[in-house]
């Protein structure tokens, strides 16, 4: 489905991603584990396209298509999915006037019905329920004033509605407490199947234990230097990063 | 906004654009004591409607325009206008047959069917092309209720007495420049009477368009709810594309008396130019209201879309005890429109309380003010004002400026202002996009979002509208 | 020229709101010397241990001066050796143009390159007694070199019982990196007038805070100009106006942010007791290019009797998208609920509207970090609070 290869970029001078190849097969959930700085964020922007990274080398195959080529917003219509770090607030547009708007754009995109407020309404009540979300959050405007919780569960729920095929979660445990942390967790393996693929970037092994990877790779210095399966995640727990820097060809 | 997506975004023709083929009856060019005598006989007005005109147009010639906005244009040439011009056959209607089909068809185009039949909503419609009125509907519905609601030459033959109690009350002849030229020259307008205690069965409207070459539109509305009445009153305005500038200068009076409730909104989008700053409205309007009675409440909400030049500040005069004004209000300036717009709200009675809510967006070249005046006099014991208003900047070649004023001369006042200026975040930006929304409506969502609090003042209906237009007028413009 | 100022037209943007009557009359006359020179002692706020100097009736007073400046540091006569480091106005705004045409001598403050000011410079201008309306003109010149900093304050006295009025033209010049603390103490007489226009220039990344505490005089009025036009420079302005009887304050402020990254917070909160009067205007002006300019103005008022006025104008003009612009006001008078719940503590009435009055007033005065002065500020707050009042309420 994905088929990073050999991805150098840079924002401003500064090379962030020298070299990273990685390929993710539909159904797979990949976790990419790396210290702060090692570039995590960086290489999910850059899937997703967000502006102000340069591409100095390499390209990424999507589904048979040149993902680099594409606007953000195609690249969303075409399934790729980014929960965020830091969700967006926009303060006075509301979250199912927003959610619907992102259906019926990647339903257009793919010549499928869109649908009408009352039908998509249902939908993601439903949805809403699936990840444990009060109704009300729906018409309340997008991420304003939720919690850090609210708003990831958020990002979960908009997954649930938009059903990429290529679902990137970016720190999704950050600043989440336990409870919080496996609703999120739940939410994501109830979208697991065999047409979808993860890529789960995170910073702690913690979330690896409700999101049950199928392979582990760690990025330090831009590149992924080890991979495996998830019991790598656990040895990265005990032994920590400076394990893998101490083991990296210099 | 740096964005190049956003600055890519290509643009739309003004879609109510066109012209209608109308023969009209005109008046020639230029302004003198005759050309005030002659709208006056041809709208076969009494002598005290003509006396009021002149004395008007008397007072105007000793005044200047004025300068104080933030708005440039070419000199007005006032003599190079016409003051009168009204679609032929003018003879009095008895039915909506008998409306010239090119002017129906204009209003069909425009989306408001003058059939009663077709109305779709409970609203009431008076359609005013080139300064006169050309049908009024529902009019039977409403005079079941008491309610007078007709065109303003119509009520000058009819009732008379109500015109001479009201007209110039709140806005006096000597009020200033454009309101003075106006109370000269107005050539019609409407006219709304809703009687003591009635809540009016249904939304009253009017639409106004401007289709003649070189005219000036000047109409004057008057709307008075007596003690306990209730009315909402809608305004939408249209103008054809031309190059040269056109001047309008309308007055709206409004009179609520002691517990009576006025909602006035207005969605203006008159031809605002061409990206580049040819042709488009002047647009200078005196929008006042008065609040004469205890508990009385005028609320005003004003979409500004359209015009080349917008200078308009609706305002609330709070005379009686616990009266209540409110402003909300939207103004876009957009390619190279300019708008100064705001409001005054002046607090005499005890206990007055005011709110302003304004957003402002500037994009392309516009530039966009905001101008208020809170004024507290010594009498308005207890009197409160919660004042807000943002700017939102698209581009880097426009400009948003805000001049708000407290005056307070009473201690027991409560005064509170805040206002933001930002632009639209890259990260919103992104954010909305990588849902699968494309770059436009991204920034349409975000702008429609910074502007919600005002357009859920809107009925339903003219919410709807005002949404799509602001994404409309915001195309083509941004970068 | 002539010594007297002449006010502009009292129409005139910027003085619409001004009553001119208290610099109209009565007519003041050119000051003179003083027939014999006030002490100083007890009558400033600012502690001995200070660089001092004093402009007397507008004339450097030797008298008065202690100064102990180490290397780097010239605070010297206008008339004198400062002369030569004096500089032209480049906006004079208010009266400011006639202060420094008229002035016949005043300050000159110098901080050579990355030198740090030991102790802070005070300049004290003094109206002194004397039998008759005078006016006197006076030019601070305050000018940091690359990386210096200095604290400057100047305080304003008038002594005796004939009305006086001082008219002060001052200039900031910070290049790159300098900073100066400044604050202005005014306490004059009750017939004491003062007027004050300062032009302040921010290079790169220099920084400037210049507070105003006004206690006292019959009329003063100030019009601030700053220009941010070095990148990331950062301005404080505001002040504190304690105003009560007939007095007057009028605070103007222009800023204007040419160069990316500057930052502007902008702070005036006045407390009017009596038949006071207020006016406030402060104009922040974002040039095209100014991008991530962070501008805020506020301007807050307490009201405390029913005959005070207020007049409040905080305004923006923006030419550049990339910015984060806040302005806001309040005027209000204590609030019913904070009163009632003090009461409800046991504090009698007038000593919780005192304690509300000093909580207002106290932000203020919190900012200033010579703890000698914020502590004269203090005691000199708690002198201005409304007593007996409780009658009123």
């Amino acid at each position: 489905m994905l088929n990073i290869e050999n991805l150098h970029a840079k924002v401003g001078d500064k090379p962030i991603l020298k070299g990273l190849s990685l390929k993710v097969k539909a159904g797979e959930v990949h976790a990419i584990m790396g210290p702060n700085g090692s570039g995590k964020s960086t290489l999910s922007y850059i899937l997703s396209g967000r502006p102000g990274y340069e591409i100095v080398e390499g390209r990424v195959d999507y589904m048979g298509k040149d993902l680099l080529a594409m606007a953000p917003e195609i690249r969303a219509r075409e399934g790729v999915f980014l929960a965020f770090q830091y969700p967006v607030e926009i303060p006075g547009v509301s979250n199912k006037y927003f959610l619907k708007a992102a259906y019926n754009a990647r339903a257009k995109h793919r010549g499928e019905p869109e649908l009408d407020a009352g039908p998509f309404l249902k939908l993601i009540k439903e949805k809403a329920r699936a990840v444990e979300m009060d109704p009300a959050f729906l018409s309340r405007s997008v991420n304003e004033g939720f919690s850090g919780g609210e708003k990831k569960r958020n990002e979960i729920l908009q997954l649930a509605v938009l059903e990429p095929r290529l679902a990137i979660l970016d720190e999704t445990d950050s600043g989440l407490d336990i409870d919080a942390l496996k609703i999120v967790a739940s939410g994501v393996n109830r979208m697991r199947s065999p047409e979808r693929a993860f890529i789960v970037v995170t910073h702690y092994q913690r979330l690896l234990d409700y999101i049950v990877p199928d392979f582990v790779h760690v990025l330090s210095g831009g590149r992924i230097v080890k991979s495996g399966g998830k019991e790598l995640a656990l040895e990265l727990e005990k032994k920590g990063y400076g394990w893998i820097d101490a083991g990296q060809p210099a | 906004m740096t964005n190049q997506d956003v600055k890519d975004i290509a643009g739309q023709e003004y879609k109510y654009g066109f012209v209608s083929d109308v023969e009209a009856d005109q008046i020639p060019k230029g302004l003198s004591e005759d050309v005030v005598r002659l709208i006056s006989r041809k709208k076969e007005e009494p002598s005290f409607m003509t006396e009021w005109r002149l004395k008007a147009y008397r007072h105007w010639l000793t005044m200047k325009e004025p300068t104080w906005a933030e708005v440039h244009y070419p000199k007005i040439d006032y003599n190079g206008i016409i003051y009168y011009s009204a679609p032929k056959p003018k003879k009095k209607l008895s039915s909506m047959d008998e409306v010239d089909p090119e002017v129906r068809a204009t209003f069909e185009k425009l989306g408001i069917p003058l059939e009663e039949q077709k109305m779709l909503a409970n609203v009431a419609v008076d359609a005013v092309f080139d300064s006169v009125s050309v049908a009024t509907t529902f009019k039977k519905t409403l005079a079941e209720a008491g309610v007078i609601f007709c065109s303003f030459s119509e009520a000058v033959r009819e009732h008379p007495e109500l015109v001479e109690k009201y007209l110039g009350s709140v806005v006096p002849y000597t009020d200033n420049f454009f309101a003075t030229l106006n109370s000269a020259v107005f050539s019609d307008g409407s006219f709304c009477y809703v009687p003591k205690g009635v809540k009016c069965p249904m939304e009253l409207s009017t639409y106004f368009r401007i289709n003649a070459k070189e005219t000036g539109q000047f109409e004057r509305t008057l709307l008075i709810a007596d003690e306990g009445a209730q009315v909402s009153y809608l305004e939408g305005c249209t103008a054809p594309m031309r190059d040269e500038n056109q001047l309008h200068a309308a007055v709206v009076e409004l009179v609520a008396m002691g517990d009576a409730q006025i909602k006035y909104s207005t969605i203006q989008n008159w031809y605002p130019g061409d990206k580049n700053g040819k042709g488009g409205i002047f647009n200078f309007v005196t929008k006042r209201g008065k609040c004469a009675g205890p508990r009385a409440k005028i609320s005003w909400t004003q979409v500004e879309t359209g015009s080349a030049i917008t200078w308009k500040y609706p305002s609330c005069l709070l005379l009686g005890d616990e009266s209540v004004g409110e402003f909300y209000s939207v103004a876009l300036a957009n390619h190279r429109q300019q708008a100064d717009t705001g409001t005054k709200m002046i607090h005499v009675g005890r206990n007055t309380r005011s709110t302003i809510v304004s957003k402002g967006i500037s994009a392309g070249h516009g530039q966009n003010s905001y101008r208020g005046l809170v004024k507290i006099a010594p009498s308005a014991e207890g009197a409160r004002n919660y004042s807000q208003c943002d700017s939102l900047l698209l581009g880097d070649k426009c400009g948003a400026h805000t001049f708000p004023s407290l005056e307070v001369g009473n201690s027991s006042a409560t005064l509170e202002h805040e206002a933001s200026t930002s632009k639209i975040g890259e990260d919103q930006l992104f954010y909305l996009r990588q849902r699968g929304l494309s770059a436009e409506d991204a920034v349409g969502m975000i702008v429609n979002g910074f502007c919600r609090q005002v357009f859920n003042e809107l009925p339903l209906e003219f919410a709807v509208e005002a949404h799509k237009l602001m994404n409309i007028s915001l195309e083509g413009s941004v970068g | 020229m002539s010594e007297s100022a002449v006010l502009p037209d009292a129409r005139s943007p910027g003085w619409r709101f001004t009553p001119q009557d208290a610099l109209t009359r009565p007519r003041f006359a050119p000051a003179a010397p003083p027939a014999a020179l006030t002490p100083l002692a007890g009558r400033v706020l600012c502690p001995v241990g200070f660089h001092r100097v004093a402009l007397v009736n507008g004339r450097w007073e030797s008298a008065h001066a202690l100064l102990d400046l180490p290397a780097g540091i010239r605070v010297e006569s206008w008339r004198g050796e400062g002369g030569a480091r004096g500089g032209a106005p480049a906006a004079a705004a208010g009266l400011g143009d006639q202060a420094f045409a008229c002035a016949r001598d005043g300050v000159v403050v110098t901080v050579a390159a990355k030198v740090r000011a030991d102790r802070p410079i005070h300049i004290v201008h003094v109206a002194d007694a004397a039998d008759r309306a005078q006016i006197s003109h006076a030019r601070v010149m305050i000018r940091l070199e690359r990386g210096a900093r200095a604290e400057v304050i100047e305080e304003f006295v008038s002594f005796g019982e004939a009305p006086s009025w001082k008219n002060v033209f001052a200039r900031a010049d910070l290049d790159e990196d300098a900073e100066l603390v400044h604050y202005r103490v005014l306490h004059d007489a009750a017939q004491g007038r003062t007027t004050y226009a300062l032009d302040a220039e921010l290079g790169a990344r220099a920084r400037c805070e210049s507070f105003l505490f006004q206690l006292g005089g019959a009329f003063a009025r100030e019009d601030l100009h700053a220009r941010l036009s070095g990148e990331g420079a950062q301005l404080g302005l505001g002040g504190l106006s304690l105003l009560r009887a007939g007095e007057v304050a009028d605070a103007h402020a222009v800023v204007e942010h040419s160069a990316v990254g500057g930052r502007t917070r902008h702070l005036h909160k006045a407390v009017l007791d009596e038949s006071s009067r207020f006016v406030f205007e402060g104009l922040i002006h974002v040039h095209p290019g100014a991008q991530k300019t962070d501008a805020q103005v506020y301007n807050r008022n307490l009201i405390l009797s029913e005959t005070a006025r207020v007049h409040s104008d905080p305004e923006f003009r923006i030419f550049a998208d990339d910015v984060s612009c806040r302005h806001g006001g309040a005027i209000g008078r204590l609030s019913a609920e904070s009163l009632f719940y003090l009461r409800s503590r046991g504090v009698d009435e007038a000593e919780a509207r005192r304690m509300l009055v000093y909580a207002f007033g106290a932000e203020m005065i919190e900012r200033v970090g010579q703890e000698s002065l914020r502590e004269a500020l203090s005691a000199a707050l708690r002198e201005r609070m409304p007593e007996g009042r409780e009658a009123r309420a």
